[in-house]
């Protein structure tokens, strides 16, 4: 096909090309879900694929997950760029650096330009994928205790190169094979990396030979403009107002007694068709892990507007163009400082700035914005590490996560994980997880009366119990929500906080904190609590209907449904309408 | 030492691929699927194999069928009976959602499909095995 001479693109064929950049993308995670080796890319899919234009604008991040590349990837793209300012077909460049747009350290990118036949620059590919350990001095991939960069100890690559002409720089391969625990694991999921960016790129080259490089500018150009009008829109829609609100993270090593509060304020600029995010009044970076980078500062607030409004506003370059966000250097949730640490900037507070922002935008308006998601990182997805019959083993697991937050028309998304996941991790199989590591789960269940009530209500909190089989396991989590569970908006209710034990040979269950690194011996169980997600809209506004279907379900006690929903059921467990409308009126039953 | 064997059935062939721990080697096999009693196809594959049953070590099944029964809503009324403390694994794949719902980026995991089963048909027996 020949380049098209008009002017202006029409809907379809921008809603085709919209299509095949997602195909791309889809692609390439496709490649990088089946080819990895370890599990928490293989089986929980933690991991994001997607297209920017060579001027570091995002294209499509179809099936991301939104912490990992909201904002962040134009920086990562950029630092590309200014480290080799002469890039070839055929490079590749691997990428951690928080300090450099990279979310942070355990999240290996790998990066290649996709330069046209002709040697010029045309797009990026960017595929990352959290590793199962990335070389810390702890076998734990969040390191919330970390004083800085160098207590972390991973190696930090600020868009370093690792392939020419196709060919691997082995030196940087074998600092990572002696850095990185159980390195033939790292090698296999390096390379499903690579394969997955070399897939892009190879698709990349594909449409451009197809389509036209110049009718692909116009494209990407197009199709930001949409975007941006398509925000623009929805914010005008929204009640014009400046709001501020606050989330309390946990208190954990080298953090205040009282945890930390992020105060974040939200300006609905409705005249200007822009949201103002500021984030500039909050303390200064910790000596511990759980700083943000500047990718997770920017994308965290943007989570909390996109999960507010229609979900099918494009989210692009264009539609970022109407969200500002204002960071402080030095700031916890700003941009750090190397070498601040960041180990744990994904998760912790990086969902104590996104979860204000959407309720915020529930306060303005019913039908907006969502309550607030339950936090982590539990233990039931925390780091496990060990030596069983010789071989060491190091894995993220998923056993078990929930905590989605109330919404306008919907119950919470059980499987969420957080808010900063948007559901895109899988929780993983039990038995694939018994076939890969010396381990024995005992339980994964949902705890009843965990959700936060409300008209709509937040997922219950999970239950999980594992131990190791034939050996000692180590255990690393960074579980926030033990103190400070998922608040409601609209009066929802909150849900119930995470906690964590080990289960002694006895069955006694010693508490354990909410960050830390736990030596589980043979015959002692993990036991994890993770939070239920927030309620949306008072609890007595439920439909009965649905009160009554929890409660069949097991989800919700009777008395529960009583005293909370103010709903009255029947012996057989239907709803009393009678009763039910007495409750509700505030009159004895 | 022994043989590996895996399984995969499908709605049209079931393949089988066995390795010889000991030397590598690696034997494929085909067979028609039997899609009224998949089981069939499984224990024609393993016989075409011509290895006896003592020999294997471990046998891995992968198939299709429940997937394609639960997509196409032609799968029966079931109960699901488990060890105790997984009684709701199946709520935990589906997530229990029937509604779109906002997310930044996730538009796969907007939409979910209700769970078909519900929790009341499920029981759990105790106790798990080493």
């Amino acid at each position: 096909m020949t380049d098209l001479q008009t002017p202006v693109m029409t809907g379809s064929e921008l809603a085709v090309l919209t299509a095949r950049f997602e195909g791309v993308a889809r692609k390439m995670a496709n490649t990088l879900h089946r080819t990895g080796r370890s599990g928490i890319l293989t089986i929980a899919r933690d991991f994001s694929c997607i297209v920017l234009t060579a001027r570091h604008e995002l294209v499509t991040a179809a099936d991301s997950l939104p912490i990992h590349v909201l904002r962040g990837p134009e920086v990562m793209s950029r630092t590309m760029t200014e480290n080799h300012p002469l890039l070839r077909r055929g490079d590749a460049f691997l990428h951690n650096s928080p300090y450099h747009g990279c979310t942070h350290p355990a999240d290996h990118s790998i990066l290649v330009p996709v330069i046209d036949d002709e040697g010029a620059h045309r797009f990026t590919v960017l595929a990352k994928g959290h590793q199962a350990d990335c070389g810390n001095a702890l076998p734990t991939t969040y390191m919330g205790a970390a004083k800085d960069v160098y207590a972390e100890g991973a190696l930090i690559f600020p868009a370093v190169r690792i392939q020419s002409n196709y060919q691997h720089e082995m030196d940087i391969v074998r600092m990572c094979q002696m850095r990185i625990r159980v390195p033939a694991q790292w090698w296999g999921d390096y390379l499903a990396t690579l394969g997955a960016a070399r897939v892009g790129e190879r698709e990349i080259l594909s449409l451009g030979r197809e389509i036209g490089w110049e009718r692909l500018e116009t494209y990407v150009r197009e199709w930001f403009d949409y975007s941006e009008k398509r925000m623009r829109s929805a914010i005008r829609a929204m009640p014009a107002r400046r709001l501020t609100r606050s989330s309390r993270h946990d208190p954990f090593p080298g953090t205040p007694p009282e945890g930390v509060e992020i105060k974040v304020t939200v300006e609905v600029d409705a005249e200007a068709e822009l949201i103002d995010i500021d984030l500039t009044d909050n303390p200064d970076c910790f000596e511990n892990g759980l700083n943000l980078s500047e990718a997770c500062a920017r994308s965290a607030p943007m989570i909390g507007v996109f999960n507010s409004i229609d979900p099918t506003v494009p989210k692009n370059e264009g539609s970022f163009r109407r969200i500002r966000v204002r960071l402080r250097e030095n700031c916890a949730v700003g941009v750090p400082r190397h070498p601040t640490s960041c180990s744990v900037a994904t998760t912790n507070l990086a969902d104590r700035v996104a979860n204000p922002v959407q309720c915020m935008l529930a306060e303005l308006s019913d039908g907006l914005g969502l309550a607030e998601a339950g936090a982590c990182i539990p233990a039931s997805s925390g780091v496990i590490s060990g030596v069983h019959d010789g071989r060491p083993f190091v894995n993220e697991v998923y056993l078990g996560c929930t905590g989605g937050a109330g919404a306008p028309t919907t119950d919470g998304w059980l499987t969420i994980m957080h808010v900063g996941n948007a559901g895109m991790c899988y929780q993983d199989s039990i038995e694939v997880d018994e076939l890969r590591h010396p381990i024995l789960a005992h339980a994964r269940r949902l705890v009843p009366d965990s959700e936060g009530a409300g008209r709509f209500r937040g997922a219950l909190g999970a239950y999980s119990e594992f131990s190791p089989r034939d050996c000692e396991m180590t255990v690393a989590y960074v579980s926030d929500g033990n103190f400070n569970p998922a608040q409601g908006v609209r009066g929802g209710r909150a849900g119930a906080p995470s906690s964590q034990y080990v289960k002694r040979r006895d069955g006694k269950l010693e508490p354990t904190p909410g960050c830390a690194e736990v030596l589980v011996k043979p015959g002692e169980a993990m036991v994890s609590v993770s939070c239920g997600g927030g309620g949306y809209g008072p609890p007595e506004e439920r439909d009965p209907w649905r009160v009554a279907e929890d409660v069949r379900e097991g989800w919700v006690s009777r008395s529960r449904a009583e005293a909370v929903y103010r709903v009255a059921l029947t012996d057989d467990l239907r709803v009393d309408d009678e009763a039910t409308r007495r409750l509700r009126q505030g009159k004895p039953g | 030492m022994g043989y590996r064997v895996g399984i995969d059935t499908g709605g049209t062939f079931t393949d089988i691929v066995l390795l010889d721990e000991e030397t590598g080697e690696i034997i494929t096999g085909k067979v028609a699927s039997t899609p009224e009693d998949p089981g069939l196809a499984v224990l024609e594959g393993l016989r075409a194999l011509g290895k006896p049953p003592g020999s294997i070590v471990s046998l891995v099944l992968g198939t299709t069928t429940t997937t394609n029964a639960a997509v196409q809503r032609k799968g029966a009324a079931v109960f699901y009976v488990t060890t105790g403390g997984f009684e709701d694994v199946p709520h935990f794949a589906t997530g229990r959602q029937t509604r779109p719902v906002r997310s930044a980026v996730g538009e796969t995991a907007g939409v979910g499909t209700p769970s078909q089963l519900p929790r009341h048909c499920g029981a759990d027996r105790s106790g798990r095995s080493r």
